[in-house]
């Protein structure tokens, strides 16, 4: 639990649904990261990919980086 | 939703989106000159662009996260809408024609020919929408945002519907002219009382069967809490705040739907019910006959309602134009005020395939289904017409398949 991998997604330039999808397969099939951070431009996603990770048990934390720019925190 | 920089205003992009939405109403008020209904309808428009930017209102996820993801959010926001414009509809359908008659119908109601074509067209929409990553309405407000996938996509739509004119009177010929337009209230006699209460009936049945998809996938909303503390405002600090939540920060999707809905009622009392498809259509058919390439006028385009129908109006600025254009103004000053226009490039060549390809199959279809997921879809049901419960059913179809597609490309 104390190691904290950090793993980050960059989905800059995706449309939907492959924010979402990519998310999903990230926490589906990777182990290795306690925390995933995805970068992303497009805006559906702080509204799609939250319900997902908490769904998988993930915590969220969304920081607008700049405008139109995001960075999705889920934290195990 | 999200809590924004405090620096936005005195920006770039937020001072054009204030110069913009004054020009909404000057723009507005130069058709007036012209025509009060699309003057009306112009406001309208943009008012509805401005929806669909701020409450990410899309069609398209609206069908494909029932499947993908177990979601019902957006189609719970479309359902509030057509719940409400159809209730406004019915007033005014009533107010128009008192007393239907089997065959009759008011002709500006969205009532289309219902058949094999309508399954056709609703299918091959859902694919088309769910591969492309949004329908016609959410291509056109993308646009606007500055996605360079989605201007692909909207070549594809042309491309698409310069196909079917081309091919047009087979379908007419075959399909089309041979199918009836089934009027609730007036074809099977159940007047507009009973035709209201069976929509708004099936509507509550999907409510409760998304809301059974979303109990069985376990998922839940996503609600992020407000940090800001409570206490005192001043008389700037409230106005500054009702300001922001309105104009900059996004909307929930519900208040998306009530808006939609709305919005839908003031285009039906000033002229028809909303379609964002037929300048598309009317520029297509320009386009077609530009290059020589159709024989003579498509065949029964003036029987039809809808977004086809709509399509002949003579001039620049008509019905068609006010309606289209004015969604991706409206969007544009949304997405200008929200800080939120950006060029985004896909980084993946395979994207700008699949948003071409998507936009193809969908402006065929929109042009053989006599309109898109709003006028085909939304404006149908709403106006009582059976045409728009099998466009629905079929884009449910077609979703299904695009969720398929879409995996596969990955």
């Amino acid at each position: 639990m104390e190691n904290k991998e950090i793993k980050t997604l960059d989905l800059r330039g995706e449309i939907c649904p492959y924010p979402m999808l990519k998310t999903n397969e990230e926490l589906d099939t990777n182990k290795g990261f306690n925390i995933l951070e995805i970068i992303t431009d497009h805006s559906p996603a702080l509204s799609t990919i939250p319900p997902q990770a908490l769904k998988r048990g993930y915590e969220v934390e969304i920081l607008e980086v700049k405008n139109s720019e995001w960075k999705i925190i889920l934290t195990k | 939703m999200i809590e924004k920089n405090n620096n936005l205003y005195f920006s770039t992009q937020f001072m054009i989106g204030i110069v913009l939405l004054f020009s909404v109403f000057i723009i507005s008020y130069l058709i007036s000159s012209n025509s009060y209904s699309d003057a009306a309808i112009w406001i309208a428009a943009c008012g509805l662009g401005f929806t669909l930017q701020k409450s990410r209102f899309c069609f398209a996820s609206s069908f494909r996260d029932l499947f993908l993801f177990g979601s019902g959010q957006n189609m719970k926001g479309v359902l509030i809408a057509i719940a409400i414009a159809s209730i406004g509809f019915t007033g005014i359908l009533s107010w128009i024609l008192p007393n239907p008659i089997p065959g009759e119908f008011p002709s500006s109601a969205h009532v289309l020919p219902v058949g094999i074509s309508t399954i056709i067209a609703g299918s091959i929409f859902g694919i088309g929408m769910v591969t492309a990553g949004g329908c016609v309405s959410g291509t056109i407000y993308r646009i606007a945002e500055g996605y360079v996938a989605s201007m692909i996509t909207m070549v594809g739509i042309f491309i698409g519907t310069i196909i079917l004119i081309l091919s047009w009177d087979f379908w007419w010929d075959k399909l089309i002219s041979n199918e009836p337009k089934i009027f609730l209230p007036s074809t099977y006699s159940l007047g507009y009382g009973f035709s209201l209460a069976i929509t708004l009936f099936l509507l509550l049945v999907i409510y409760l069967i998304i809301t059974f998809i979303e109990t069985k996938s376990g998922i839940n909303e996503f609600i992020i809490s407000k940090k800001t503390p409570v206490g005192s405002k001043g008389f700037y600090q409230r106005i500054n705040q009702s300001f922001s939540d309105f104009f900059i920060k996004s909307w929930s999707v519900k208040a998306g739907g009530i808006s939609s809905g709305f919005i839908a009622i003031i285009y039906f009392l000033f002229h028809s019910p909303p379609g964002v498809t037929g300048e598309i259509m009317k520029q297509s058919i320009s386009l077609s006959d530009f290059f020589n390439i159709t024989d003579g006028p498509m065949k029964g385009i003036s029987s039809l309602s809808g977004c086809l129908g709509a399509s002949i109006g003579s001039g620049i600025i008509s019905h068609t134009f006010v309606s289209t254009i004015g969604v991706f103004f409206g969007a544009l000053v949304s997405a200008l005020l929200s800080h939120e226009f950006k060029i985004r490039t896909p980084n993946d060549a395979k994207r700008y395939f699949q948003s071409l390809g998507g936009g193809i199959l969908m402006g065929f279809s929109a042009s053989l289904g006599i309109g898109c997921t709003i006028g085909a879809f939304f404006s149908a049901v709403s106006s009582l017409s059976l045409s728009g419960w099998v466009f629905g059913l079929s884009l449910c179809i077609g979703s299904f398949v695009g969720t398929k597609i879409i995996k596969a490309i990955g």
